[in-house]
């Protein structure tokens, strides 16, 4: 059995590697499921004559983040910005360049082999396309029984009654458990991608775009089915989506990404009601409303995302910036708290 | 014939034991002997289909037509494109009529597999042959045709002076250079031909209105891409990987400018990326689709589409696989060119956002047939068609707090085996007994709103009751 960190250990452990600084910025009060200090990712994409890495692209850059047991945190931004890279990485399907990763009191960089294989059951993944993420060749309660038969989850002789109560759970009829894949409709087919995650009884659950392939009717069936999951079994979501509507309707927290790193953070209700960053407020106003009646002052932001694998000096959003000042240009800014729970890097603030 | 296969073949498994012998009677299963009469059936249909199509001479009185209305550009009327499928028919389109006046926005609305596209690409003839015909029904176009001489030749115009006498100039080839008389030495002269603003060679013009549904394909090439020009769903596939966006680019300017030159096209290409907002132009025109951004891809397929000034542009879900960022910028620039040209956009999504922001004229699609239709403010303020409000209210809003979603109750009925009901009955909230008799007419609500539903009194009591009491709370006030 692998041991699992208290509280107390893993504060010590991010005092000792990145000061004080990083540990005071989870609250000491509350019981966090996931911490993420400094994480960073970078792909090599130039080598020398020997294959040594000469550039990297920097696809998730200093990100710092913490979700609350059964609380759900939205990550927003264009793509690109690094938003999947980052939820990849958490669960360290790509290992981790620099950076610590905790999940549930495990030290995520540090465990290898079998011991994170034993792990695994605990962080479980919904991919973004339902129409890629199924092997066609296997009927759906093997694709959802597959995990459950791996890590011993339930004895052999109730195997199957489990895979079918995890079926109804998630709206899934028994019948469908010898049918395929291909017999099934976009929003169905999320279905299954949702049960085959949550067959593993997992405490964490990253959800990579999962409404974002379906139409608005399937859309909030969807939706409505994750939040009464969330509540059953007191899951803990980081929900990723280019969606502003559906991130607010399920989140609790809210945190922007623009080109691999954090630009604000914080509670659902603060982030919409008070956007800080320029970049969020250029978010925010391109959503289109669903109103005739309805004008608005709308931000657009000109030209495109740079290259992350050569991104702007100083604040890396100063080249598209409404308010850019020269400062914006040479100095990075700091993340720092605005107000209680409340984190931006602008130098506006 | 992957339903009849799957159905045959599932007999294993505990749980299915219960159901199979039920299920085999059901609605979805289709024994061998149905399967060859339903080939049969389609063979003949298809081959009657593909005949008339494969005519060499079509006289051209066979598809024109007169527009309705002067002030449409096109007229869908009662359009039925089905696709003869292995398992039955599939009537993807099935009684659609609407139309698109001329410099405004109509934005179709839907879910996926209603018709949306099937509808769109009927427009341009696209539908994928020869399973998908089109079947019954007009699309009327009016547009400015090339009129010709008794030896189907171009009429040029030819530039005058004030006094009504022609100019003369150089005549050159087809590659743009002078030609020399060998004897003389000199240039030889020619009249001077009228050219337009895009320099490009002026001809004579007549209008016409042409039913596209009945279109041989040889004159369906003029249309296409010219009068009526297409935004595709995703730029990474529709456009060619080995060619420069420069070859793509010009190719259609090429084709329906007759007399231009390869830099006459090159010109008006620039121009048009410009128009777009693309900053380096003469660098994209030379890169591959692969060095681009999605949303500088779209841009150029934007491009592509304005490139002969088309009176009609279909965009079918041109934001859909962009952020939110670029789709504001994308709808920014579809404005402006509506603004500017006058062109008429129909626009194919399924975010009620965009259609709010973007359309005058509104239409519902529900299974291949047209629900409700009307303006922007008819349809998302006094919306009658459950389905329509079922849209509405399971679209999450940013600021608005609900704990949970509305959605609408099962999915979209087989399209093979249509009920003669009304489509929506199983999903509806507010049946009665009515709805199970024949399919609901289109009623005429104003003069703009169409709605096809029994019960769509219940909820027209419900605004004008809305509305009677806030006139009299304006009143006190």
């Amino acid at each position: 059995m692998i041991n699992q960190l208290t509280n107390q250990q893993i504060d010590q452990i991010i005092e000792g590697q990145f000061g004080n600084e990083s540990k005071n910025f989870f609250g000491a009060d509350k019981d966090y499921i996931l911490k993420v200090i400094k994480l960073k990712k970078y792909f090599p994409v130039k080598t020398n004559f020997f294959g040594k890495p000469m550039a990297y692209l920097k696809a998730v850059d200093d990100v710092t983040l913490g979700i609350e047991r059964g609380k759900t945190m939205g990550i927003v931004g264009e793509s690109g910005c690094g938003k999947t890279t980052l939820g990849r990485t958490i669960l360290k399907l790509y290992p981790i360049t620099e950076g610590k990763v905790f999940i549930d009191g495990h030290d995520i960089g540090e465990t290898k082999g079998e011991s994170l294989r034993q792990l695994r059951p605990n962080f479980q993944v919904i991919f973004q396309d339902p129409y890629s993420s199924l092997s066609p060749r296997l009927p759906v309660g093997e694709i959802i029984g597959e995990g459950v038969k791996a890590h011993n989850i339930v004895p052999q002789n109730q195997y199957k009654d489990y895979i079918v109560s995890v079926m109804e759970m998630c709206g899934l009829s028994p019948r469908y458990f010898t049918r395929y894949p291909h017999e099934f409709s976009g929003g169905q087919r999320q279905r299954i991608c949702i049960a085959r995650a949550l067959a593993l009884k997992p405490k964490l659950v990253v959800c990579d775009e999962p409404v974002s392939a379906l139409d608005v009717s399937i859309q909030a069936q969807i939706i409505n089915l994750m939040k009464d999951l969330q509540q059953k079994q007191n899951l803990t979501y980081l929900f990723i989506s280019h969606d502003l509507s559906v991130v607010e309707h399920i989140s609790d927290s809210v945190g922007v990404m623009y080109l691999g790193s954090m630009v604000e953070e914080g509670p659902k209700e603060m982030i919409f009601a008070n956007p800080l960053h320029p970049y969020t407020k250029a978010l925010f106003s391109a959503v289109p409303v669903p109103d005739p009646n309805h004008h608005m002052n709308r931000v657009i932001l000109k030209g495109d995302i740079p290259s992350p694998a050569n991104p702007p000096s100083g604040c890396k959003f100063h080249t598209r910036c409404p308010q850019a000042k020269p400062i914006c240009k040479s100095q990075v800014p700091i993340y720092k708290e605005y107000e209680s729970g409340h984190k931006v890097a602008c130098h506006l603030y | 014939m992957p339903y009849a296969l799957s159905t045959m073949n599932y007999k294993s498994g505990a749980i299915m034991e219960q159901n199979t012998t039920k299920k085999k009677k059901g609605s979805q299963f289709v024994s061998n002997k149905e399967l060859k009469a339903i080939a049969k059936s389609n063979n003949a249909e298809i081959s009657k289909f593909e005949k008339l199509k494969k005519r060499k001479f079509v006289k051209e009185e066979e598809y024109t037509t007169t527009l309705l209305d002067e002030s449409n550009v096109l007229e869908v009327d009662n359009l039925h494109t089905y696709f003869y499928s292995d398992v039955g028919v599939v009537k993807a389109v099935n009684g659609v009529s609407f139309n698109v006046p001329r410099g405004s926005t109509v934005g179709v609305v839907g879910e996926s597999g209603c018709g949306k596209s099937v509808t769109s690409l009927s427009m341009l003839q696209l539908v994928a042959g020869p399973q998908g015909q089109i079947v019954e029904g007009e699309i009327r176009f009016k547009l400015k045709d090339y009129k010709k001489d008794e030896n189907k030749k171009l009429i040029p115009i030819m530039a005058c002076d004030d006094f009504g006498t022609t100019l003369t100039e150089v005549a050159t080839d087809k590659y743009g250079t002078p030609i020399v008389d060998k004897k003389t030495g000199a240039f030889t002269t020619c009249d001077k031909q009228a050219r337009d603003e895009h320099g490009f060679k002026m001809f004579e013009m007549e209008d016409k209105t042409f039913n596209i549904a009945k279109m041989p394909i040889d004159a369906m090439r003029k249309i296409r891409g010219k009068e009526i020009a297409m935004i595709f769903q995703e730029p990474m596939t529709s456009l060619n990987p080995v060619f420069t966006i420069g070859y793509q680019l010009r190719e259609a300017v090429l084709e329906h400018t007759p007399g231009s030159t390869k830099e006459e096209a090159r010109e008006r290409c620039l121009e048009m990326l410009g128009l777009v907002g693309i900053a380096m132009a003469e660098r994209v025109y030379e890169s591959y689709p692969h060095q681009l951004s999605g949303g500088m891809r779209q841009r150029v397929m934007i491009a592509m589409a304005l490139s002969c000034n088309p009176k009609l542009i279909i965009a079918d879900e041109p934001t859909t696989a962009l952020d939110v960022t670029i789709q504001a910028q994308i709808l920014e620039l579809l404005r402006n060119i509506k603004k500017e040209h006058g062109t008429s956009i129909m626009l194919i999504t399924h975010d009620l956002g965009v259609i709010a922001e973007m359309a005058d004229y509104v239409v519902v699609m529900y299974a291949g047939r047209v629900i409700e239709k009307g303006t922007v403010f008819e349809i998302f303020d006094t919306p009658l068609h459950p389905y329509t409000l079922g849209l509405q209210k399971s679209k999450p809003v940013v600021g608005g707090n609900t704990d949970k979603l509305y959605s609408i109750p099962g999915q979209v009925p087989n399209p093979i085996n249509m009920p003669k009901h009304c489509y929506f009955y199983e999903r509806c909230k507010y049946r009665t007994e009515v709805c199970k008799g024949d399919y609901p007419e289109l009623v005429q609500i104003s003069p703009t709103h169409q709605v096809s539903c029994h019960n769509y009194k219940r909820k027209q009591a419900e605004y004008e009751k809305v509305k009677s009491t806030k006139e009299s709370k304006g009143d006190k006030k």
